[in-house]
């Protein structure tokens, strides 16, 4: 076609020689368009203050309307077509950056970002675009930044990671001193606590008070409730991606705190300047110290502490590698004579490798070890002890690649193979001097995963985000296959045989595909409607019957009788900025739809338990709401309201006569009000005020005598029946800034608080008993775990 | 051994934590058969309660349920009528001093029958190990001078090639430790869960912390009463969970659930008309008193 144009014009040209501009100039742009490159430019976006990569920094051609941010590792890839732009690197918080570049090849571009002048404080690591609320293609996403943590009044004056993602809408507890969350109807094992790549089984410190993440060492916080991206797995409903500070490359920094609970204390700085850094972070616990002359006669002896310590070293090995080493160690001990004692060790390595500046891989490998112990040694009586103690232990490899195609186009891809050693139980003991050890039989997994994800821009207004997550499970031998007979359902199962295996055969085994979908749909610069698909699938399960989950709890491996869990979610939102990006706001409503989720038998048997597949059951869950979020983002006063209305249940044969009840942490209302207000340099105040319905619970109908005991009974057979009343409670904070004018090189702030500050007995739980003196009366109990206001101070330092 | 790091935690949060009896509404449910048939090997008066439901908030007695057959018949046949008392007890009384129901091994059957309803559950009779000393050593406070006295420690040795579960009660002066209603049982063959341990002495908890009240020495003059009852397996579960439901509280607390024993229809199903449970014991006791 192009050869006859040619023909045509020439023999034109020739005839007519006006023509001549007419081809010359169609000519050219022929060729220009063919002959027209785009070309990439990529590198990595870091803080100029103390090096730490800059999470979600944005990269954008104003010329082009062209933009892209940051990966989680301060990378980033952007392709222009030939020719001369200005790029604007920009990060909130800090100084903006426009760089003029002469695009005629690819070429790396590294930055750093200075503080603006005027900023207080340290710096804020994850501001994002200030539309990223609207413009990104997440949804149901929250994330928090160290600073914004810090800031909202905790318990003891403690800033705390977890208690303030329960301020989050979807996220909600049973009550204080419940060691995990709940998120949209999920139970608390199906979130994925991932700090640096590695799983935190149990991410509290004495019994939900605390978390085990140092708000000293914690750069960035990202809570995913739906819609969850390929590159994700393993749990059924969030991931808590919790991402620790690389260690300030530029100069030596020490921060920590004194307070009534605890101390910390973290030191970062640099081995080789801009090169390698480190950084250490520890906290330890010294309540039995100071609570020992308030205690007990029985329990003066106690013991009962926590520590934690996460250590990290990275080294810049050339522009294209980087390698991070990371280990983090957690314990509590708690006991007098009889004691437990559990923690989390973590190590882990990581490699980014930037192939070209289209291509990067994160390479991350994982040693994690989960254990728990408890027994009883009494020194007077040396010739009787006991000790339990039981491990989970995983290895994993875990490659993630992104592929920068184009500007319409990022491809990730990856996979993660895991593999899980289960020791149940270890015990051995001592009665009358003569010793003897027991040990359930250790068991075997592999999990494993590879997806694949795209993710699109369709002009101007649609985003999309697709791909498939294809998981496998196996649980392996050396090891037994217990198998039950059935009966009725809710009664405990009789053993029917054993089957026993090798080394390495395939006990059970289940693969599952995982398809995920989102969708962004702008419907002008401030607003756009979300909408997402996602299936989880979950191998991992834990085991409790209690009202809230203890330490102990048994964390169990898919086998043959214990098939995987599922979910399916969908969620619709509408996200709104406004007043310029001031006020962030979203509305969201989703639908999950669970199987397999597991229930017990009424009195199972949880401890130490060999046939424990045979006090449970079975069976499907819902759940469904409503979430509202407004949240100020600029101005001395600031913060967050959250709304949810939502439902969570269960149907498993055998429990409320077959129909479905309320799951154990639903709750219907959940209001949290979040404010904080910086009056001058020195002083600046925050509260927030939480208010939640009652948690659903069981009340007996009748009662009835048995030798010398009264017990209660619901003739109904109901399950959840009944709720317990509302929960409400004001926290305040006031902090007093001591080195308001920077003017010395320690900064320092004394922080006044008050937990439950119109002392409320919130009720944990309502329970029924034979009254002490007259045995033959029943009452009501209500309990509640904090009944009084807790007044603390504490003192934050940073040099 | 599951209740004590409970307890201890509970404990510990007790300087913030608080319990507050308060008013509820309960309703009202439909109405069920108890049986309460724990027998024993003993040449004296056998009872067993049969009596009703009532509304949780009802302090009253438990209505008697009257006009009931009740008669426990041995595998060799041998019958043992029971006879209709006062408030619900059904009795039978040895025939000639020395009488009892005692074939070790044996299954017993208990049969009821309330208007046209029929009511059935067995239990075999277990052996009981002997109870072989009680010591008493002398302790004292040390964060309280005038708080001292005796700490009571009984021995006994776990039957050897079977399964056995036991029920501990101890008398001081008479008057039960811990109360009627609260249980100390053993686990399985007095070790601890449910590991694979037989035949050997008793573990420290069971030895002491069930024969001891929480706050009382032993003085010189008091008198210590130890029994050790041997239950069936179904009956240790039954007694556990009645336990677990009746001392549920606090941080830890079990999801409330109905217990149900061993008492089964006339085509031995198990069915939820009639509560409570049935089993007989061997027993063996010793008596020791504190000297100086």
């Amino acid at each position: 076609m192009f050869h006859l144009q040619v023909k045509h014009y020439i023999c034109a040209f020739k005839n007519n020689p006006m023509k001549h501009i007419t081809f010359i100039s169609l000519f050219l742009l022929f060729f220009s368009s063919i002959a027209q490159q785009n070309f990439t430019i990529s590198g990595t976006i870091k803080s100029a203050s103390n090096g730490e990569e800059l999470i979600g920094a944005s990269v954008y051609c104003k010329a082009l309307s062209l933009g892209t941010t940051a990966n989680v590792y301060g990378f980033y890839s952007l392709t222009l077509p030939k020719g001369t732009y200005e790029i604007t690197y920009s990060f909130i918080g800090l100084e903006d950056q426009v760089k003029t570049i002469n695009v005629t090849s690819n070429g790396q571009y590294n930055i750093e970002l200075a503080e603006t002048a005027n900023e207080i404080g340290e710096v804020i690591v994850t501001g994002e675009r200030s539309d990223a609320n609207v413009k990104e293609i997440e949804m149901s996403v929250a994330k928090m930044d160290s600073k914004q943590i810090k800031k909202i009044p905790a318990l003891l004056g403690e800033a705390d990671v977890i208690k303030s993602i329960q301020l989050l809408p979807g996220v909600s507890t049973v009550g204080e001193g419940s060691t995990g969350f709940n998120v949209r109807g999920g139970g608390i094992d199906q979130n994925l606590v991932i700090l640096d790549e590695a799983p935190v089984f149990n991410s509290s410190h004495l019994l939900g008070f605390f978390s085990v993440f140092n708000p000293d060492a914690v750069k960035n916080v990202t809570l995913i409730k739906g819609g969850i991206p390929s590159e994700y797995g393993g749990r059924l409903s969030s991931i808590l991606d919790v991402r620790m500070n690389e260690g300030n490359s530029k100069e030596f920094e020490g921060s920590g705190g004194v307070g009534v609970i605890f101390s910390r204390l973290a030191l970062q700085g640099p081995i080789k300047k801009d090169k390698a850094s480190f950084l250490i972070a520890g906290r330890r616990s010294y309540a039995d110290i100071l609570a020992k002359p308030f205690l007990r006669d029985d329990l003066k002896d106690s013991k009962f502490y926590f520590y934690d310590l996460t250590a990290k070293v990275n080294y810049q090995i050339n522009d294209k590698n980087r390698l991070f080493l990371s280990g983090f160690f957690g314990r509590d001990v708690f006991g007098s004579g009889f004691f437990f004692d559990w923690g989390n060790a973590t190590s882990t390595l990581r490699w980014n490798h930037i192939f070209n500046e289209k291509l990067f891989l994160n390479l991350s490998a994982y040693y994690s070890n989960y254990d728990y112990k408890l027994g009883v040694n009494i020194p007077e009586e040396p010739l009787d002890n006991f000790d339990w103690n039981s491990k989970i232990i995983n290895y994993s490899i875990k490659p993630d690649f992104t592929y920068f195609l184009n500007n319409n186009n990022t491809l990730k891809f990856g996979g993660q193979s895991i593999y899980y050693i289960f020791k149940p139980a270890d015990a051995s003991f001592t009665t009358g001097g003569d010793g003897s050890s027991v040990t359930l039989p250790e068991k075997y997994a592999v999990e494993n995963a590879v997806y694949l994800q795209n993710e699109q821009k369709i002009g101007s207004r649609i985003t999309l985000q697709y791909g498939i997550r294809l998981s496998n499970f196996a649980q392996l031998g050396k090891g037994e296959a217990r198998y039950y007979r059935d009966t009725v359902p809710g009664v405990r199962k009789e053993l029917d045989r054993i089957e026993n295996y090798d080394d390495n055969e395939v006990i059970a085994s289940y693969i599952n595909p995982e398809p995920r979908f989102s969708i962004n749909y702008s419907l002008d610069e401030v607003s756009s409607l979300k909408g997402s698909y996602n299936r989880m699938a979950q191998y991992l399960h834990l085991i409790s019957n209690t009202v809230a989950s203890t330490p102990v709890d048994i964390w169990l491996p898919t086998n043959n009788n214990l098939k995987p869990q599922l979910v399916d979610q969908v969620a619709i939102g509408y996200f709104r900025n406004l007043q310029k990006n001031t006020y962030e706001t979203s509305a969201e409503v989703f639908y999950k739809d669970f199987q397999n989720q597991i229930d017990y038998i009424d009195n199972a048997n949880i401890f130490f338990n060999q046939d424990l597949d045979a006090d449970l059951l079975s069976g499907d869950g819902r759940a469904y709401g409503l979430e509202l979020y407004v949240k100020k983002v600029k101005g001395q006063l600031n913060g967050f309201v959250s709304y949810t209305l939502s439902r969570s249940e269960r149907k498993v044969d055998g429990i409320n006569k077959n129909e479905w009840y309320a799951t154990r942490f639903d709750k219907t209302h959940i209001l949290n009000v979040v404010a904080s207000y910086d009056w001058t340099k020195k002083w600046s105040f925050s509260a927030n005020f939480v208010l939640s319905s009652g948690t659903p619970t069981t009340f007996p109908t009748s009662r009835y005598e048995v030798q010398g005991a009264v017990v209660p009974h619901n003739s109904e057979e109901s399950r959840n029946n009944v709720r317990i009343p509302a929960y409400h409670r004001l926290d305040v904070s006031a902090t007093l800034n001591l080195n308001p004018d920077k003017t010395k090189k320690w900064d320092s702030e004394l922080v006044f608080s008050v937990y439950n500050l119109y002392a409320r007995k919130n009720p944990f739980s309502i329970y029924f008993q034979q009254n002490e003196d007259d045995r033959r009366v029943t009452e009501a109990i209500q309990y509640s775990v904090i009944g009084t206001l807790v007044p603390a101070i504490s003192y934050n330092f940073n040099f | 051994m599951k209740y004590t790091y409970l307890t201890l935690l509970l404990l510990s949060l007790s300087l913030i934590a608080c319990e507050d009896v308060v008013d509820i509404e309960l309703q009202n449910g439909e109405t069920l058969y108890v049986a309460d048939a724990f027998l024993t090997n003993e040449s004296t008066e056998q009872l067993i309660r049969l009596t009703t439901t009532a509304s949780y908030f009802d302090n009253s007695a438990p209505p008697a349920i009257k006009g009931a057959t009740v008669a426990v018949t041995g595998s060799d046949g041998t019958l043992y009528n029971f006879t209709e008392s006062l408030n619900g007890y059904y009795v039978w009384s040895p025939a000639f001093p020395g009488d009892k129901i005692d074939s070790l091994g044996e299954t017993y059957t208990l049969n009821i029958t309330i208007g046209n309803e029929f009511f059935q559950a067995t239990s075999v009779l277990n052996p009981v190990p002997p109870i072989d000393s009680i010591a008493f050593e002398f302790d004292d406070d040390p964060k309280d001078e005038d708080d001292e006295g005796y700490t009571a420690e009984f021995f006994a040795t776990d039957i050897p090639n079977r399964v056995d579960y036991y029920w501990i009660k101890a008398y001081k002066n008479g008057q039960r430790v811990g109360g009627e209603g609260n249980f100390s049982l053993t686990d399985k063959d007095a070790a601890f869960g449910d590991v694979d341990i037989d035949g050997r002495l008793f573990i420290f908890p069971l030895r002491v912390f069930t024969i001891n009240e929480d706050d009382y020495y032993y003085q010189i003059n008091d008198t210590l009463r130890v029994e050790l009852y041997s239950i069936n397996a179904e009956t240790h579960e039954f007694l556990e969970a009645v336990s677990v439901q009746t001392n549920n509280g606090g941080l830890f607390a079990t999801p409330p659930a109905n217990v149900y024993g061993n008492i089964r229809d006339a085509n031995n199903q198990p069915q939820k008309k009639m509560l409570g449970a049935f089993n007989i014991s061997s027993v063996s006791k010793k008596t020791a008193i504190v000297t100086p």
